[in-house]
């Protein structure tokens, strides 16, 4: 493994002052990766980016120069790239910052994507609520444009290069990619069947690959620096930097760059170990779909395989860090309920499952509970995973099963005593009167 | 306000950014509500009629997406997380306290105008507890600063965000910047458009679970595509198919599958019946069979 902790990689421009613009930009080395790939023939840059080993950033981690190669050539369809700027897995706020403080980097990576394709219009679908970094992205298409890095003639390549900058309006489900797919061309966003996958079959019945702002991103540094540069960091199975999303109970919640392979106690201490003293509890090691994982396991090396032996998932690097001031079942019950919420109705398991596992979990936490409900929540869950349509039903399951795994007594004491021993809930009416020792009584924001 | 001549235009302006029409539906419904304050029946109507798809197609989307309002919104939208890392900060109590500030009920038009609404995480969760006005965001809030930004948004005068240093514009001006139209790129977008619908094998307008490009003649009365589709068979009944289309029908023929052969028979078939049943007359608006079984429903 290379070094670990923090780094300064793909973040570095952060803190530029004004780097948003093009001039500014380009004095820091901008346009220098596609600069580069303008010189190497389209196999040539999708071979670096598999040498270099990256793997997709939006949660499934599927390696991206391979899914590039998948992309079909030579269809007379028109090829389509697409960047997932939808960012909405709970607990994730990575490429937002990224488009907002340095959105020239997103342009780029999309150009050198299109080059390595051959495809010459991108799309970056973008979360609606996101006003900033639409902004920030309008502005610097505006540029790109007017300065000849987007358009007919690619930096005077003669190749050709087009982006649109598409907003959507709110629906956590058109992250999934065939969703967003759908979604793109005007429909509501249900996920498809695949086969077809969106590499031969995609936009407008097109070729097309749809990926993460991180993933996109990463591909120029990996040109302008060289696939070695790129794996000092990680794991030959998880090579590179992170940005990662460090939230919840720390000192100082914020966005982290780390090499791949840090531990999650020394991303906790990164941010200022945990809030007000606390005591760690419980994680989600890359956003809410992700199953939860008990304090013990803070010593796990930050990569796909480790985290993958832990029983959980590294999603999209987000990192949400609670105490033993919180509620495990109160959280797994708001988890569920955004579940419940963004289950875009295709599909049974799902959109009924979501609904029975929010009212089972809601009749625990206000004290009417029994204790084969938790049966019940397994059993339901069993129902939903693997027999959803889309991961987002497999999702809907993470929470519940692995906490049900590291913190049954927590669900047991809500039954048993029939209220919240965090005193979030009003008890049920004949509860008996009760002193909690097992967990702290106070509770919520102190 | 009410939908104009000019909110056509400008739906019509953005449909020719897509080599495929519909896909600008999204940015419409925006460019709607930036008209009406809410998605109207009258602006579905116009998406509807810019688009070619059935009124029922449009709402279908539109009660889909959370971001598109059903009612009057007000000057200001105020949006609170209460996804837990924001509800164990204490958004869960600002909420209540927003409905209750609103009298129990989710709108207050008093002043200038607002509309009160709890959130999925917002993606920011390093400034939790968060409230959105407008989507400009603002955090961490103290229960208190958080009051204080819904009585200045009724007030009308929100300050602007801690985070991205923007005075939130109203909830109007902001639709009308989700839309796009201002992007100042629109005839690279359009003519990037007319490039693709003029690919060899054209993007599909129908979609989904078939590998048929182009699935029914005359589709996408209004994008490019149907410009495309119609330039090629801009023919006399009965004679060819321009070279290039030929080409394309014949690999289609050669796919194999029922549904490519039949179209490609319709095509350059000596059946003349079935072409001029779907191919609009040179002067005509192009008609939009339905050959999706969802839409078959919706119309029904
Ligand atoms: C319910 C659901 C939501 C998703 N949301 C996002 C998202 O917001 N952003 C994202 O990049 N990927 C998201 N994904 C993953 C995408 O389906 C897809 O794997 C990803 O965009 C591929 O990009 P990558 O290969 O660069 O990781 C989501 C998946 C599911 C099932
Ligand atoms: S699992 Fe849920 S979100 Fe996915 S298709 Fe089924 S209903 Fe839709
Ligand atoms: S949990 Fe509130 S912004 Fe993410």
């Amino acid at each position: 493994m290379g070094t670990t902790g923090q780094v300064t990689a793909m973040s570095y421009r952060y803190d530029i002052d004004g780097v948003a613009d093009l001039e500014v930009y380009e004095q820091h080395d901008g346009y220098e990766g596609l600069r580069i790939a303008l010189g190497m023939e389209p196999a040539e840059i999708v071979q670096a980016v598999k040498d270099s080993g990256l793997r997709g950033r939006g949660g499934a981690g599927f390696p991206t120069g391979l899914k590039w190669s998948f992309v079909a050539q030579g269809t007379g369809k028109p090829i389509y790239i697409v960047c997932n700027a939808d960012e909405g897995e709970p607990g994730t706020f990575k490429d937002r910052p990224l488009m907002e403080l340095d959105p020239h980097q997103l342009i780029e990576g999309m150009i050198v994507g299109g080059l390595a394709l051959n495809s010459e219009q991108g799309y970056i679908y973008l979360r609606g609520e996101f006003a900033h970094a639409g902004r920030q992205l309008a502005a610097a298409i505006r540029q790109a444009y007017a300065k000849g890095y987007l358009g007919a003639d690619v930096m005077g390549s003669g190749r050709r290069f087009d982006l649109t900058l598409h907003r959507a309006a709110g629906a956590y489900i058109c992250g999934e990619e065939t969703a967003l797919l759908d979604s793109l061309e005007g429909r509501r966003g249900q996920p498809r069947l695949r086969p077809p996958f969106p590499a031969a079959h995609g936009l407008f019945g097109c070729p097309t690959t749809v990926n993460n702002v991180e993933s996109i991103a990463a591909v120029p540094f990996i040109l302008r620096h060289g696939v070695d540069w790129w794996r000092q960091w990680g794991t030959d199975k998880s090579p590179g930097p992170k940005l990662m999303c460090i939230s919840g109970e720390v000192e100082r919640p914020g966005n982290y760059e780390v090499a791949l392979g840090t531990t999650v106690a020394d991303m906790i201490e990164l941010a200022g170990g945990m809030k007000d003293g606390r005591e760690l509890r419980f994680f989600c090691p890359g956003g809410s779909s992700t199953p939860m994982l008990p304090a013990s396991a803070a010593d796990t090396p930050y990569t796909f395989e480790d985290i993958a032996a832990e029983g959980s998932l590294l999603g999209t690097g987000a990192l949400m860090i609670y105490s033993t001031q919180t509620s495990v079942v109160d959280t797994v019950l708001r988890f569920t309920e955004f579940y419940e919420h963004e289950s875009c109705g295709k599909c049974t398991p799902c959109r009924e499952g979501g609904y029975w596992l929010s009212q089972v979990l809601r009749r625990i936490v206000t004290g009417g509970g029994r204790m084969e409900d938790l049966e019940l929540l397994e059993d339901v869950c069993d129902n939903i995973f693997g027999r959803s349509f889309c991961a987002l039903g497999d999702g809907m399951t993470s929470p519940i099963v692995s906490s049900l795994k590291y913190f049954r007594d927590e669900y047991e004491t809500y039954i048993r005593e029939r209220r919240c021993p965090f005193g979030l809930y009003p008890p049920a009416p004949d509860a008996p009167t009760v002193e909690f020792t097992a967990f702290p009584a106070a509770a919520g924001p102190s | 306000m009410a939908i104009t001549e000019t909110t056509r235009e400008e739906a019509q302006a953005l449909a020719l950014r897509y080599p495929v029409a519909r896909a600008a539906l999204l940015p419409i419904l925006h460019l709607v509500q930036s008209v009406d304050g809410y998605v109207s029946d009258e602006g579905m109507a116009l998406a509807a009629e810019v688009l070619g798809l059935t009124r029922a197609e449009v709402g279908a989307v539109a009660t889909f997406y959370t971001m598109y309002k059903r009612e009057p919104v007000g000057n200001y939208l105020l949006s609170v997380c209460t996804n837990p890392t924001c509800k164990i900060a204490g958004a869960q109590a600002i909420y209540e306290a927003y409905v209750e500030a609103c009298g129990g009920r989710h709108v207050d038009p008093d002043g200038a105008g607002v509309m009160v609404e709890h959130a999925e995480c917002l993606g920011i969760c390093d400034a939790a507890p968060v409230v959105q006005i407008n989507y400009e965001m603002y955090g961490p809030v103290t229960h208190d600063e958080a009051m204080g930004l819904l009585n200045a948004a009724k007030a009308g005068e929100p300050p602007a965000s801690n985070r991205s240093g923007h005075v939130p514009a109203t909830f109007t001006a902001v639709e009308r910047e989700f839309s796009g139209i201002d992007d100042g790129v629109h005839d690279q977008l359009v003519e990037a458009a007319r490039l693709q619908a003029a690919a060899a094998v054209p993007p599909a307008y129908r979609t989904g679970e078939t590998d048929l490009p182009v699935t029914h003649p005359g589709g996408d009365p209004s994008g490019h595509g149907g410009a495309a589709f119609r330039a090629a068979f801009d023919t006399p009944p009965g004679s060819p198919p321009a070279p290039q289309e030929q080409e394309v029908v014949e690999e289609l023929a050669a796919t194999g599958t029922d549904t490519a052969q039949e179209l490609a028979q319709q095509v350059t078939g000596d059946d003349a019946a079935t072409p001029d049943a779907v191919l609009p007359a040179a002067d005509q608006p192009p008609v939009v069979p339905s050959s999706d079984p969802d839409d078959a429903t919706e119309e029904a």
